[in-house]
């Protein structure tokens, strides 16, 4: 449950919303560590996915 | 009114005087160091604005010479970003960040004076260097080569001052770091920090990263100049265009260096005088972590004119767009907050409110600027430089202006002139716009920045740009003389000077004695 909960507290982060409910059970479930992990991934996957978009249109 | 303060607490005889401010490791002292630091680089470098637009009045050239225009341009420039905006908001960061979170002082009361005391040295290379054979460095604040390799001394002394300043940022910010996640008072928790407080963490953490690719970068360019390495000399195999990437992986994070601790003062402001709760406190700490990581993925939507594969331009032009998303979300929870509060409209709420309506106009031009097609034209030209003063001065500073009103009472133990106030604030606001909206004209019709004369068609906008310009900088001496009134005395403030504010910093008397906290209070 746990490895959930920090992907969807990342992806709500880089849309910028996330409910106060929500937060609050964040912070008491989820390591500051694993934030900073699962959100350099998260950034390495928007890149790529990014990437991946651009070169399908430009083939 | 320090001084007063310090006889009666301060058991163990502190300096007086003048080495009391050189040898200070208190915190309060050293923000207001770096407050007033910034105020007198702020007349040096509006100065020196005053000459460009003098410059610019009329086609032609009257006043400066050419390369004394590009000395004032680059100059202007590097000291209003490093030597205003920053060290303000570390000033705000000094005073405000232990008096928020419940702590004595800061980290590292040592270090924190050193990280001041090394600014007025860097300060002072830049300004002798106007003195020197050749004059300033002139290549623009983004330091550019092949231009910035050719010039004489001064260009070096601006690589030792970029040095200096950049050591004081990474002090600063491990000082700031510490405070935060070591010294909260019993009960604040991450998630109850004023949201101030957060973005100057994650702005710390920014500077970190990005301090040392600045340096690394003018490293570069003084070996290049003086030790005959090629970095960026295709003649020698290296490339010029490696120097724009690298500076701005540093430059395009330091715009949000300069803005998030803004967003955060703004975030302190609107719900105090809207006397609601910040709408999305989550949002927006969450929003502030994600715009400071995806700002190290768009750098090169300032290089689209370089020559770059169509793949290049998508990815930075889509990744650009995106990074305004989180932004938006900000600005839809500060106008939620102030949706049905009731709200009062004194000098720090106007400021705040104005920021919030202006950045905004500065973040669509960026959109704008983010579409590599439309970039290919604008680039360079004025549109680009009505962008960022959109940004950064009814961005940055208008948010510095807010929370200097805000928070003067707690610092001087007055109350400040609300009628002056409000003088700046509406002087201020109008002719902002009469100086810089003209120029987006001026940059969608071509004219392109950094250049002393114009073709005639530019005349009219420039000269009512010109004439924004002049009321604005005499309007700035409104501000000096609301703070130097209140520092000296007027009405006595409150230790809760706002009717609607919350924190730790209003437990304190105001003025906020000398040592505040020496007992952490107990968060709830
Ligand atoms: C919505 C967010 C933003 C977007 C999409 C954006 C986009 C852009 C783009 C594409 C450029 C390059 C224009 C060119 O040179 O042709 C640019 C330049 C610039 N932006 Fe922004 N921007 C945004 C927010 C900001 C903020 C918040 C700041 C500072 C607080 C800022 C400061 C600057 C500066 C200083 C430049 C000019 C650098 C130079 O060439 O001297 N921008 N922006
Ligand atoms: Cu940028």
């Amino acid at each position: 449950m746990s490895v959930r909960r920090v992907c969807q507290a990342v992806f709500w982060s880089f849309f910028g919303v996330r409910k106060g409910r929500d937060l609050e059970s964040d912070a008491a479930h989820i390591k500051p560590v694993h934030i900073v992990l699962a959100g350099m991934l998260g950034a390495v996957i928007f890149v790529v996915s990014l990437i991946v978009l651009v070169s399908w249109i430009t083939h | 009114m320090q001084a007063h303060a310090l006889e009666h607490e301060h058991g163990h005889g502190a300096p007086s005087g003048l080495m009391r401010w050189v040898t200070t490791t208190n915190h309060k002292d050293i923000g207001t160091l770096y407050l007033w630091f910034a105020a007198v680089m702020f007349l040096l470098a509006g100065s020196m604005a005053m000459a460009i637009r003098a410059e610019l009045f009329q086609p032609g050239l009257q006043l400066v010479s050419p390369d004394f225009f590009n000395q004032l341009t680059t100059l202007h420039g590097l000291i209003m970003v490093f030597g205003v905006i920053m060290p303000a908001m570390t000033g705000f960061a000094n005073w405000q960040v232990p008096l928020m979170i419940g702590a004595p002082d800061m980290a590292f009361p040592r270090m924190n004076n050193w990280s001041f005391w090394i600014l007025p040295a860097a300060a002072i290379l830049l300004v002798i260097s106007l003195f020197l054979p050749g004059g300033a460095a002139a290549a623009g604040w983004t330091l550019y080569p092949p231009l910035f390799i050719q010039g004489g001394i001064s260009y070096d002394l601006t690589i030792f001052a970029i040095h200096i300043l950049g050591a004081s940022s990474i002090m600063g910010s491990l000082n700031i770091i510490t405070t935060i996640l070591n010294m909260r008072a019993p009960g604040m928790t991450l998630m109850k920090m004023p949201l101030f407080v957060w973005t100057w963490l994650i702005t710390a953490f920014l500077l970190i990263a990005v301090m040392p690719v600045l340096a690394g970068a003018v490293t570069m360019l003084l070996t290049d100049r003086n030790f005959d390495t090629h970095f960026f000399n295709a003649a020698g195999g290296g490339d010029p265009v490696l120097f724009q990437h690298v500076f701005w992986f540093f430059g395009h994070p330091e715009v949000y260096i300069l803005i998030l601790p803004a967003f955060g003062i703004v975030s302190q402001i609107i719900p105090t005088f809207a006397r609601k709760p910040l709408f999305g406190y989550a949002s927006m700490v969450y929003a502030t972590a994600s715009i400071a990581i995806l700002s190290f993925l768009v750098w090169a939507h300032h290089m689209f004119t370089v020559g770059m594969p169509a793949v290049g331009q998508l990815y930075f032009m889509y990744a650009t767009m995106l990074i305004a998303v989180p932004t938006g979300v900000k600005v839809f929870n500060w106008v939620a907050t102030m949706w049905r509060g009731s709200l009062t409209f004194e000098t720090p709420m106007l400021f705040a409110i104005a920021f919030v309506a202006l950045f905004t106009i500065g973040g669509f031009t960026g959109l704008v600027l983010a579409m590599a097609p439309v970039d290919i034209q604008l680039h360079d030209t004025y549109y680009v430089v009505a962008h960022f003063h959109y940004v950064l001065v009814s961005g940055a500073l208008f948010a510095i202006y807010a929370g200097v009103y805000y928070w003067l009472p707690k610092w001087t133990g007055h109350m400040y002139n609300e009628t002056l106030g409000k003088w700046h604030f509406w002087l201020s606001m109008i002719s902002f716009n009469v100086l810089f909206f003209p120029q987006h004209f001026l940059g969608l019709a071509g004219m392109p920045r950094r250049i002393p004369d114009y073709a005639v068609q530019f005349t009219e906008f420039n000269m009512i740009s010109s004439i924004g310009g002049f009321v604005f900088g005499a309007s700035q001496i409104l501000m000096l003389i609301v703070v130097l009134q209140c520092i000296r005395g007027g009405r006595k403030a409150e230790a809760k000077p706002w009717e609607g504010a919350q924190g730790l910093e209003w437990t304190v008397p105001s003025p906020a004695p000398y040592h505040t906290f020496e007992t952490p209070p107990v968060v709830k």
